[in-house]
């Protein structure tokens, strides 16, 4: 048991200068009750030790910068205490820059504390107990971050138009199918099929028979890769499965790992936005490793990247399975591997929100225990490559499902990054929104925080990156009370290959990000720009330290737009009301994508092909 | 069984070395060896320096008392025999006894007291010969020995006048008399208790003994009061602690100012070695005694040898980093031998090993 | 050819990287293992932090130290 009783503390700086560690820790051991002795600098080893004597200090606490000789002098200060007698009753540490347990052993010390020591360290030196790290301080809970929202429309033309459109999306889909939303019907029978049988109500032939009819119903509706995986064992370029052996090794790393992990914050203030780094290098194992080390650099959650192949493919493969590629395989395995993997704190999106496998992505994502995905069926269409009216199908099971695991989900508008302009892009989004709303799920806007194509055309972000990123959350802001999430990720297009220059940029649009009240950010590495092979980790470890350094910054600081971020919101607000007008007008949402009302050739926007003509009409 | 310290000058200045001699020494005689260390040394690499430094072999057989985690360091099997209960930076103090031969990190108690403790626990195991090793300059918990070896070098000072006029009057103090048992007996019987702490005490021609409060002489009015108690019959002066250069030159110009002479009594050598002005130190004490004074010591401390060491690394400014130089060691060697009473040995030449047998002589146990 | 290329590095080399270990002394050991086996002799540490999955670490190798002979100021005769 330790000693809580009010402690007499010398504390003697060694060094020319005060240590500012020494002050630090006067004050913690004062707010802790206890009795401290502050030394001016440079005094004498005689001097500090009568001083000791003098005020029957019961620990000394010695401050200095190693360097060569140093040691001598350090340990020639023990050595002329342990000659008076001081060290019967006196403890003595040591703490400055280089220092280290061992050193302190050597120099006689009966502690050492280097560099990064927490205070509590060295008040259980001084209280005479065992240190132990508060982890109560350090431990995080999952933020609901759609929680609170009304998602009520304060524009009630544009909140009237909305559902207009809904009604036609609606009306449009209610005679229609998809391969997609037929596979994810055939997986929930499978999952259930699972659950029973692990409940122990059939038998194990049972189950494989009536599994085995699914897998042959499943693969009718899906594409030659995904029947040649299954039928003869074809594996698809650049993908090889991993072995039991990489597996079990996997599994004691990250229990390794996880025993040994302590867990930064990134956030300085409550205010401060939760943090999402993306993950897909293609390897589970590597991205595994990679959310390992984000968690403890800081991150609050972390999104499953997908290969743009596996969006193009109807039918997901099975097994454990790593790509050479960017982006990372889903299967049912290689999502529950990394569910296991992760730390209990760490919020999980699973990205589902283009191509062919949406709706069944969703499903998986809930029934294996993801906290969000994202879906956007505009920017499916009109910025990801699928026709518009398979991605308005499939887009509407997938909300469906993620209605129905409690998923809520970001509406991504990156079609912006292809020139659309932002009120474009926001339109399709708030349609989305509505739609969601209308099917029971909690979708999250996710303007893009970027220096937007239309505006280096226009040249309306010359002066700044500020004012336009603004007027995005302001116009948001007037239009619905919905909760908010920039990315994906913050200060796309303003990032080039350099470490700084990148992590300087994602800190400042996170501190922007966090100066509008938004509720989360998703970050890049600082390899965001480099396209020439895979993000590493210590790029990673880069933007979450710029935007823990961004966030204590500014802390409660606001950052204030200049008056050219009003105007814009103004046209923006003006520029979506005039799209879903022509929505409207076009009385069908499906046939406004593919009439360029949601971005057009000129934009840089063309509807996708990819699912064409895969749509059944029942 | 005797207990025989190796303590350093400076960091490189051969502890480790002349530990590992003679233990091989101990060796070649079949004799038991225990071994303990007053900090942390025989680390692959010099923690301030990065040179790398030589490890200690130790035999099966040989009893350690060492930190926990210096179990994991090294290659050697120790098999652990006791749990000492006495905490360091690196862990618990452990006794064991290797059963593996292999190299060993040696990380002990760092204070007097705990290394009093450590020994009476190495010597329940009764080696022949109970070794402490140093650590970087220090020598506080020495006291604990009964003979030292010192062991100096370039890496102190590598200018050859200077080490050798430092080692000298670093050597010197050792040398001291002991004081007389009359006189000792009276400070004795003038402690409050048996078991109680020495004083700051002046002891008169009558046998009557003045004491102040505090062992150690380090503050001005200290001296003051100290100089209040000195009468012309005053006898001998005790400073069982510490002294600071102020004082002891502000309380010798004091006496020097009367006529009276009593003789300054120390409790060992190394309450004055360890002072970081220790040579200025010296040279009011050899004023002292040319002006009349006697030095004395309550309790020897016996030096059995000095080990030089000609090694010091250099420090290269343009590629801060550390390299090997040499002084001439033969020479100082010689120049020393002539002046000390004790050896003067490079443990890394031929002829040493025949000097630390002589040294040990185990075929008459002290 | 090394050599003179080596020469042209006005200063020094940082090798920026994340190494899996566990712990700071165990990362240390390492990144300097790797220095010394890249052939990086006048090597320093200018940041590490340990925090569970291994290090965050920069490590230096020093070419040319300041005050020591420019391989890139003598036509790229010789390495300073």
């Amino acid at each position: 048991m330790g000693n809580s009783a009010k402690q007499r503390v010398l504390l003697a700086p060694l060094d020319p200068v005060h240590d500012i560690g020494l002050k630090i820790m006067k004050r913690h051991l004062e707010a802790n009750g206890h009795e401290t002795f502050m030394l001016p600098p440079d005094y004498k080893a005689e001097e500090i030790i009568q001083k000791a004597i003098d005020e029957k200090v019961g620990t000394i606490l010695i401050s200095r910068t190693l360097g060569y000789g140093v040691a001598e002098l350090l340990a020639g200060f023990v050595d002329l205490a342990d000659a008076a007698g001081l060290r019967k009753n006196v403890r003595i540490a040591i703490g400055g820059m280089a220092i280290r347990p061992e050193l302190a052993a050597e120099l006689g010390f009966d502690a050492g504390f280097g560099p990064g020591t927490n205070p509590d360290e060295v008040l259980a030196f001084v209280e005479g107990r065992e240190y132990v790290p508060d982890l109560s301080k350090e431990s995080k809970q999952k933020k609901d971050i759609s929680a609170g929202y009304s998602y009520r429309y304060k524009h009630e033309r544009i909140g009237q138009l909305l559902d207009k459109i809904v009604d036609f999306i609606f009306d449009w889909a209610a005679d229609k199918t998809s391969p997609g939303v037929i596979r994810a019907e055939i997986r929930e029978k499978m999952l259930r099929a699972e659950a029973v049988f692990q409940a122990g109500k059939v038998s194990e032939h049972e189950y494989k028979k009536a599994l085995a009819e699914l897998q042959q119903a499943y693969l009718e509706h899906s594409d030659e890769t995904v029947r040649k995986f299954f039928s003869e064992g074809i594996i698809p370029a650049k993908t090889r499965p991993l072995s039991g052996s990489e597996l079990a090794s996997l599994e004691e790393y990250v229990r390794e790992t996880e025993s040994r992990m302590s867990i930064k914050r990134v956030q300085h203030i409550g205010e401060n936005p939760t943090v999402f780094i993306q993950y897909g290098t293609g390897c589970p194992f590597m991205d595994i490793a990679h959310i390992k080390m984000g968690e403890s650099w800081g991150a609050d959650g972390v999104v499953h990247f997908d290969p743009s192949w596996g969006a193009r493919t109807e039918g997901f493969l099975s097994g454990y399975l790593t790509h050479e590629e960017d982006g990372s395989v889903i299967t049912p395995e290689n999502l529950r591997q990394i569910k296991d993997s992760l730390h209990s704190s760490t919020l999980w999106q699973v990205r589902a929100h283009r191509g062919l496998n949406t709706p069944e992505t969703v499903l998986l994502a809930g029934a294996i225990g993801a906290d969000l995905t994202k879906i956007n069926i505009a920017y499916g269409a009109m910025g990801a490559g699928t026709d518009p009216a398979r991605m308005c199908i499939d887009g509407i099971a997938a909300i469906k499902y993620a209605a129905k695991y409690n998923l809520p989900f970001d509406v991504v508008t990156n079609e912006e990054l292809a020139g659309v302009p932002a009120f474009k892009a926001f339109a399709g989004m708030l349609v989305v929104a509505r739609l969601a709303r209308r099917l029971g799920a909690k979708p999250i806007l996710q303007p893009l925080f970027c220096y937007s194509p239309e505006m280096m055309i226009t040249g309306g972000m010359e002066d700044n990156y500020v004012d336009f990123n603004a007027a995005k959350i302001m116009a948001l802001r007037k239009i619905i009370d919905a909760p908010m999430w920039p990315g994906a990720p913050i200060g796309f297009l303003t990032q080039t290959e350099d470490r700084v220059q990148s992590s300087m940029t994602t800190g400042l649009h996170a501190a922007l990000a966090s100066s509008l009240g938004v509720d989360a950010i998703s970050i890049a590495s600082s390899d965001e720009a480099y396209s020439g092979g895979p993000i590493v980790a210590a790029s990673r470890v880069d933007t979450l330290q710029a935007v823990t350094e961004a966030f204590r910054f500014f802390g409660h600081t606001k950052i204030q737009p200049t008056a050219k971020a009003e105007r814009h919101a103004g046209e923006i607000i003006a520029g979506i009301q005039k799209v879903l007008e022509q929505i409207v007008e076009k009385g069908c949402f499906v046939q406004a994508m593919y009439d360029g009302i949601l971005g057009a050739p000129e934009d840089g926007a063309y509807p996708g092909r990819v699912g064409r003509g895969r749509v059944i009409t029942l | 069984m005797r207990v025989i310290g190796i303590a350093g000058t400076a960091k490189n200045t051969g502890k480790t070395t002349t530990t590992a001699a003679l233990i091989e020494q101990t060796g070649r005689a079949g004799k038991a060896l225990g071994l303990t260390s007053i900090g942390y040394d025989g680390e692959e690499t010099d923690n301030v320096t990065g040179l790398p430094k030589p490890r200690l072999l130790l035999p099966v057989g040989t009893v350690v008392a060492i930190a926990e985690k210096c179990l994991a360091t090294g290659s050697a099997k120790i098999q652990v025999l006791k749990r000492l209960g006495i905490s360091t930076p690196l862990g618990e103090i452990i006794v064991g006894r290797v059963a593996a031969e292999g190299l060993v990190v040696i990380a002990g108690p760092n204070k007097e007291h705990q290394l009093a403790e450590v020994l009476e626990q190495l010597k329940a195991l009764r080696p022949d010969l109970i070794l402490v090793d140093g650590a970087l300059n220090r020598l506080a918990p020495m006291v604990e020995t009964e003979g030292l070896i010192l062991a100096t070098g370039a890496a102190r000072t590598h200018d050859p006048d200077r080490l050798f006029r430092e080692t000298l009057d670093l050597c010197e103090v050792f040398q001291w008399p002991v004081l007389k048992t009359q006189l000792m007996a009276r400070l004795l019987a003038a402690r409050k208790q048996p078991d109680s702490d020495w004083a700051i005490s002046v002891l008169d021609e009558a046998g009557k003994v003045q004491m102040l409060e505090g062992k150690s002489l380090l503050a001005g009015q200290q001296v003051e009061s100290l100089l209040g108690l000195v009468s012309p019959r005053a006898k001998a002066i005790l400073i069982p602690g510490i002294v600071s250069y102020s004082c002891l030159k502000q309380l010798l110009d004091g006496l020097l100012s009367q006529p009276v002479r009593p003789g300054l009594v120390f409790a060992d050598p190394i309450k004055l070695v360890v002072s970081q002005d220790f040579f200025d130190i010296k040279i009011v004490l050899d004023r002292w005694r040319e002006e009349g004074g006697s030095l004395a010591l309550l309790n020897s401390l016996p030096l059995l040898m000095v080990t030089l060491n000609p090694f010091y690394p250099a420090y290269c400014d343009s590629t801060r980093s550390y390299t090997a130089a040499f002084i001439d060691g033969d020479m100082l060697r010689e120049k020393l031998s002539r002046r000390l009473r004790v050896w003067v040995v490079d443990v890394k030449k031929p002829e040493a090993q025949k000097i630390l047998q002589e040294l040990l002589d185990f075929t008459h146990p002290a | 050819m090394a050599e003179t290329a080596m020469a042209q590095v006005i200063d020094a080399i940082d090798i920026e990287t994340f190494v899996v270990c566990s712990s700071e002394a165990e990362g240390k050991k390492i990144i300097l293992q790797i220095m010394q086996e890249m052939g990086l002799k006048d090597t320093d540490i200018v940041f590490l932090q340990y925090t569970g999955p291994g290090v965050r670490v920069r490590a230096r190798g020093y070419i040319h130290r300041p005050g020591s002979h420019y391989g890139w100021l003598q036509g790229n005769k010789r390495v300073g």
